[in-house]
């Protein structure tokens, strides 16, 4: 192969590996633990913990893919997703199980459209939206209980939906839902072109309005799916429900490799990568017997290394776009 | 030369009998793990008592304390916090209020099971028309369940107050639909009922369950009904009382409060409070002893077990023994706990554990350190 052949795969592998840091991060951490937990970490069981405490943040993250490309983030699913639980609690004990799921459906839908209204008509930017909206849901949600820690039901259908099977099952459905809005249809991709650049994107003609909106009606479809399984691993809904969601998807986006910037910047595998590093991260720390306050110092040091080291890589990447159009132009 | 076999052969008869019958009274000393749920910033009131006792007793036993700390009270997190109990690989684990105050004691105790793990609970009052109670009495991994009767703090608060000549009270605590808020007002309203004390507003907000809203709390009374002679908190004066106790001082208001607070001694002496109902805290002690128990294969109670545990009463005869025989002491000596555990007596017996269970008050803690 000449010196051109091995500089070219030279800078493709190069461009695979910092393309998937967080995967090789994810390794790392999970080495690292295991020697540290003397392989417990690895043990069937603890797999099986690690499953059970990570499939409702990716099924979050998988859900805010759509509000990310577009450069926004929803604090509100914290607290859309309390409503959610305790509307669903409420009609799972009045009427049974489709009751329930279209109260929860409902719910998330309607929370869903009222940030997606205001998004879509007004300049507030996602971040304020949605940290107000989460507010007033937080006030609502213990009015609504009578300031009840949980509205509980009946184990029977925590028995019948809290199986690893259903959790497996619903992941990967709603996963490949996910995906495929993402990757293969107008939806996901007019998401990605609205974060890359509203204006631009509404001047080729796209809707971007109801783009806008379609992105937090689907946050509040997700706030559903995550808020009955919440209901159902919990044994009740709980205004507590989706404590920190906002957040814990907005670190676990970025530590899979996503940016806040949207467009380009967000991949879909970074939510089920960042859930795992997240997941896994606190699993690992718990295990060696770190508290909660000194995880969660080690947490937000690992976050801005993180971001750091992902901001420098997408300079670069920038950079080394700029040359090469630059030589194009030249040329 | 017979004779003299004879002997050897006899004293080595009588050496030998004299092990058997050495090792049938003390069974070997197991280190199991035992898990509970740490807390990162425990008042030192309440729950580090709580904690203190759980990790003393243990250790007395004999055996290892895993300490998980949830990172929120959020069900999710405390189920992790569990799950995390398990998977490092805990024989047994004993679980307080938060648990079944967010519903997740049926949940907790099929997961116990699930992983063949002895589950106890303490401050946790299992009703018994419950999916928990079913889950409970249905699981073999489920041990006991200790509990205070809260409807006797509530109405003993109003008893003192009454006893005290106050006819006019309000209350402040944790929300009627709380498990133990509302048990505490039940009680609190029998009491007015009975002792001819009018109850001019019951109020509960959480949000207000800090230094700063306990203020808020005493000004709302005195200014809302001047005509007020004593309040009665119903949960959480350790959070409320350095914000609440330099209101109410010297309006000649009588407060009695439930659950303890570290700070609480000075406001009883200078008579700002007349009594503080509290001191739950032995509960965990009593779980680990149990477990263990049951870890040996002896349990103390053939099948689930639900216990009742004893407030201690404080006023201001008594207050200054707290500093000497409750915050940061161990309750009960090694010996006494180990005498409840099959592996150091077996004749280890429940009437035992009720003893000491029984005998828990402020003369008897303080008995230990004269």
């Amino acid at each position: 192969m000449g010196e051109k052949g091995q500089t070219a795969l030279g800078s493709k592998v190069k461009k695979m590996l910092v393309s998937n840091i967080p995967v090789i991060g994810l390794i790392l951490i999970i080495v690292i633990f295991s020697f540290l937990t003397d392989g417990l970490l690895l043990k069937r069981n603890n797999v099986k913990a690690i499953i059970n405490q990570s499939f409702l943040l990716m099924i979050a993250c998988l859900g805010s893919v759509f509000i990310f490309l577009q450069g926004g983030v929803d604090l509100s699913m914290t607290n859309a997703i309390g409503m959610c639980s305790i509307m669903g609690a409420f009609a799972l004990n009045a009427g049974g199980l489709v009751p329930c799921i279209l109260a929860v459906i409902a719910t998330g839908l309607v929370l869903g459209s009222i940030n997606g209204v205001i998004y879509a008509n007004t300049k507030i930017s996602p971040f304020i939206l949605t940290l107000a909206v989460n507010l007033v849901l937080d006030g609502l949600n213990y009015t609504v209980t009578d300031q009840r820690a949980v509205i509980p039901i009946k184990r029977a259908w925590q028995k019948m939906f809290n199986g690893m099977d259903v959790k497996i099952g619903v992941l990967i459905v709603f996963g490949l839902i996910c995906y495929y809005l993402y990757a293969f249809t107008r939806f996901g991709k007019e998401s990605r072109a609205v974060g890359a650049g509203q204006e631009s994107t509404r001047q080729s003609g796209v809707n971007v309005k109801k783009v806008k909106f379609l992105a937090f009606l689907f946050t509040g479809l997700t706030s559903a799916v995550y808020a009955f399984m919440a209901m159902m691993k919990g044994g009740g809904g709980a205004p507590a429900a989706g404590a920190s969601v906002g957040f814990n998807v907005m670190t676990a986006m970025i530590l899979g490799g996503s940016t806040m910037d949207g467009g380009m910047n967000v991949n879909f595998k970074s939510a089920i990568v960042g859930s795992l590093i997240t997941v896994v991260l606190t699993n690992g720390l718990s295990m060696v017997g770190m508290t909660a306050t000194l995880q969660e110092v080690v947490r937000g040091v690992i976050f801005v290394v993180v971001v750091v080291i992902a901001i420098r890589a997408r300079d670069k990447q920038e950079g080394n776009r700029y040359v090469i159009r630059k030589k194009k132009n030249a040329a | 030369m017979k004779k003299l076999v004879a002997m050897v052969l006899a004293v080595c008869m009588l050496l030998s009998l004299t092990c058997v019958i050495g090792s049938a009274n003390a069974a070997e000393v197991k280190n199991f793990k035992i898990g509970y749920l740490d807390q990162d910033s425990a008042d030192a009131g309440q729950t580090l008592p709580t904690i203190d006792n759980i990790v003393w007793t243990i250790e007395a036993l004999g055996c290892t304390p895993v300490g998980v700390i949830p990172a929120s009270n959020s069900p999710d997190d405390l189920i992790t916090a569990v799950e995390n109990l398990i998977n490092q690989g805990c024989d047994a684990v004993v679980l307080r209020n938060l648990i079944h105050m967010n519903g997740l004691t049926a949940t907790v105790i099929d997961m116990c099971e699930e992983a063949g793990v002895y589950c106890s609970f303490f401050n946790t009052k299992i009703a018994e028309d419950s999916d928990a109670y079913d889950a409970a009495t249905e699981s073999e991994y489920f041990v006991s369940a200790h509990y205070n009767e809260n409807t006797e703090a509530g109405y003993k608060a109003v008893e003192v107050l009454h006893n005290a000549g106050v006819t006019k009270i309000c209350a402040f605590g944790q929300p009627v639909s709380n498990l133990t808020g509302g048990e505490r007002y039940n009680g609190l309203v029998q009491a007015c009922e009975d002792f001819g004390v009018e109850l001019l507003n019951f109020s509960a907000d959480t949000s207000l369950f800090n230094a700063e809203g306990g203020a808020t709390v005493a000004e709302n009374f005195l200014n809302a009904y001047p005509e007020v002679e004593g309040i009665v908190i119903t949960g959480g004066v350790s959070l409320l009382l350095p914000g609440y106790a330099p209101v109410v001082q010297g309006t000649g208001v009588k407060t009695v409060g439930i659950d303890f607070s570290d700070v609480m001694g000075q406001y009883i002496k200078d008579g700002t409070l007349e009594s503080v109902i509290g001191g739950h805290v032995a509960g965990g002690a009593y779980a680990v002893i149990m477990v263990v128990n049951e870890l040996y294969g002896h349990p103390l109670v053939d099948g689930p077990a639900f216990i009742k545990d004893n407030f201690l009463d404080v006023n201001p005869e008594n207050v200054d023994d707290l500093d000497i025989c409750y915050f940061h002491q161990q309750f009960y000596t090694d010996e006494e706990l180990q005498n409840c555990v099959y592996a150091f007596n077996e004749n280890a017996s429940m009437d035992d554990l009720q003893q000491l269970i029984d005998e828990y008050s402020v003369s008897f803690l303080m008995e230990k350190h004269q």
